[in-house]
């Protein structure tokens, strides 16, 4: 026996005794004969790091889907849920510091990647919560470490569960407060505004919505909106109603203002599957505005009533895909009123 | 774990780690001389003269510092079965400088299937020009990683364990 031979029963150490029996558990072993012993170390590493791993990530999206069910998107679907995920992490995953980070991050994106799948989250809602609970998760991780730590020399004999129990119970109140507290949020509204180097005249003529838009739409609408099939309808007076045809469901608004060069709004009478987990699409309009004899601002307004809270960090995630819709459609307008008649 | 050090720099580092496995199961473990002597992270290699440890075996203990490697010497002072062992960690300067320590394991039961595992390095600190402060934080940096490292390993092991007893 040249290095640590282990016993193939027990793993003792072998190395210097004679030949014989292995003092642990009695199995016989012999130096000079390789197949009765294992130079291989126990390694089972993968029981310090899998059942945990699975815990979170299988665990994390029922928790997720429950609470979503239970409390709609509030602070314990958006900051308590992925925090429990890190904590379970923590505390259940006896790794070192970076993997601990990798197994928070692959365990977002699978309970992520099933909540997509179970089309509870669009592409972009996804990818934004993903980047939300990134920050939950890691600081649950962190203390779901400590707590292991703490709780490591203990003679508590129900510590492999309890404070597991105990998360989950915590974040499942917390969603149960939320529904019993949830007051619809207030109406919001996004209002991008461009200058058109055309006459009013012009921009108003040029007026169109987002499927109408010739030109490509950049990467955020591409992948977080189903794609336009073709509209129905007109906006020339008002009552007049418009439906469009998604990829994916449709939207039908109804004409409330309709004001020759100066204002054009309408109502969305009907929203099916476009993005109606996060927003109840409510109002929109488009005003126009003489600066000169070649320039004319629009302002286009979208309103809606959020779904999702808490609302600070829903809201920059919401203006910013709004902003980028509108900047599409104002910039199709502005091709279509400076084009050569 | 404590980490002392005399006002003429007597050092004295102790830990205990109380075990879930037996005294004979821990004996198993650590008695693999080569893999537990080297948990000190300065430890690349060590070499034992005559391949087998045992009391009295001179050793070469190749150190590693920043990509430096420096010979040290040592000795198994210490070799009983089932219970423990000791060895020394010497510069090849001399005994009176550079560090000289001994570094020991020693197990005792407490029950069927549990037991209390010592380890200690006790020597003398030679830079005395270091603040005293700083010679027990580095002290109390290394000898913690090294008790660490112990302790994982023998969980490794009691989760092996129960793994086998599960299966079966």
């Amino acid at each position: 026996m040249t290095e640590a031979g282990r016993c193939l029963d027990c793993g003792y150490v072998l190395f210097g005794l004679p030949a014989g029996r292995c003092p642990e558990c009695g199995r016989g072993f012999d130096p000079d004969l390789p197949h009765t012993y294992s130079t291989k170390p126990p390694f089972v590493r993968w029981r310090f790091w899998l059942p945990g791993f699975l815990l979170a990530a299988g665990g994390g999206a029922i928790l997720y889907i429950a609470l979503i069910l239970l409390s709609g998107w509030g602070a314990a679907v958006t900051v308590a849920a992925p925090f429990a995920i890190g904590a379970a992490i923590g505390y259940r995953c006896r790794v070192r510091t970076f993997v601990l980070v990798l197994l928070s991050i692959a365990a977002t994106c699978i309970v992520i990647l099933t909540l997509f799948t179970l089309s509870f989250v669009g592409i972009f809602c996804g990818l934004v919560l993903m980047g939300v609970a990134l920050g939950p998760v890691l600081i649950g991780a962190a203390i779901g470490a400590f707590l292991r730590m703490g709780l490591k020399r203990s003679q508590f004999d129900q510590r492999w569960y309890l404070p597991m129990l105990i998360l989950v119970v915590c974040v499942g109140t917390l969603g149960l407060v939320e529904r019993l507290t949830h007051r619809p949020h207030a109406i919001e509204s996004v209002v991008t505004s461009v200058n058109i180097p055309a006459p009013v005249g012009k921009a108003w003529n040029a007026v169109m919505f987002y499927e109408e838009v010739r030109h490509r739409p950049p990467w955020l609408l591409r992948l977080g909106l189903p794609k336009p099939l073709y509209t129905h309808g007109s906006t020339r007076r008002i009552g007049d109603i418009k439906t469009c045809v998604y990829s994916k469901g449709h939207l039908t608004k109804r004409v409330t203002e309709y004001s020759l060069d100066h204002r054009l709004a309408f109502d969305v009478i009907e929203q099916d599957r476009i993005e109606n987990h996060s927003v109840r699409l409510t109002q929109g309009s488009f005003d126009f505005t003489s600066i000169g004899p070649e320039q004319t601002r629009v302002d286009l307004t979208t309103s809606y009533e959020p779904k999702l809270g808490p609302r600070w960090i829903w809201r920059p995630a919401e203006e910013l895909a709004i902003h980028s819709m509108h900047r599409h459609i104002l910039e199709g307008m502005r091709q279509k009123a400076t084009a050569a008649p | 774990m404590s980490v002392r050090i005399t006002a003429h720099g007597g050092v004295n580092c102790r830990a205990t780690l109380d075990l879930n496995l037996s005294a004979t199961q821990v004996w198993g473990q650590i008695r693999d001389f080569q893999r537990y002597a080297q948990q000190d992270f300065f430890h690349a290699d060590i070499k034992i003269d005559g391949g087998i440890p045992r009391a009295g075996a001179t050793l070469t203990l190749s150190h590693r510092y920043a990509g430096i490697r420096i010979e040290r010497a040592g000795r198994i002072l210490v070799w009983r079965e089932g219970l423990g062992y000791s060895f020394s960690d010497l510069s090849m300067r001399g005994p009176s400088t550079g560090f000289p320590h001994v570094f020991s394991y020693r197990i005792a039961s407490t029950g069927e299937n549990s037991c209390r595992l010592h380890i200690s390095v006790r020597g003398r600190w030679t830079a005395e020009w270091t603040p005293s402060w700083a010679a027990k934080l580095w002290l109390a940096w290394v000898f913690g990683h090294i008790v660490r490292s112990v302790d994982n390993r023998l969980m490794v092991y009691e989760a092996w364990q129960n793994s086998v007893h599960d299966s079966h």
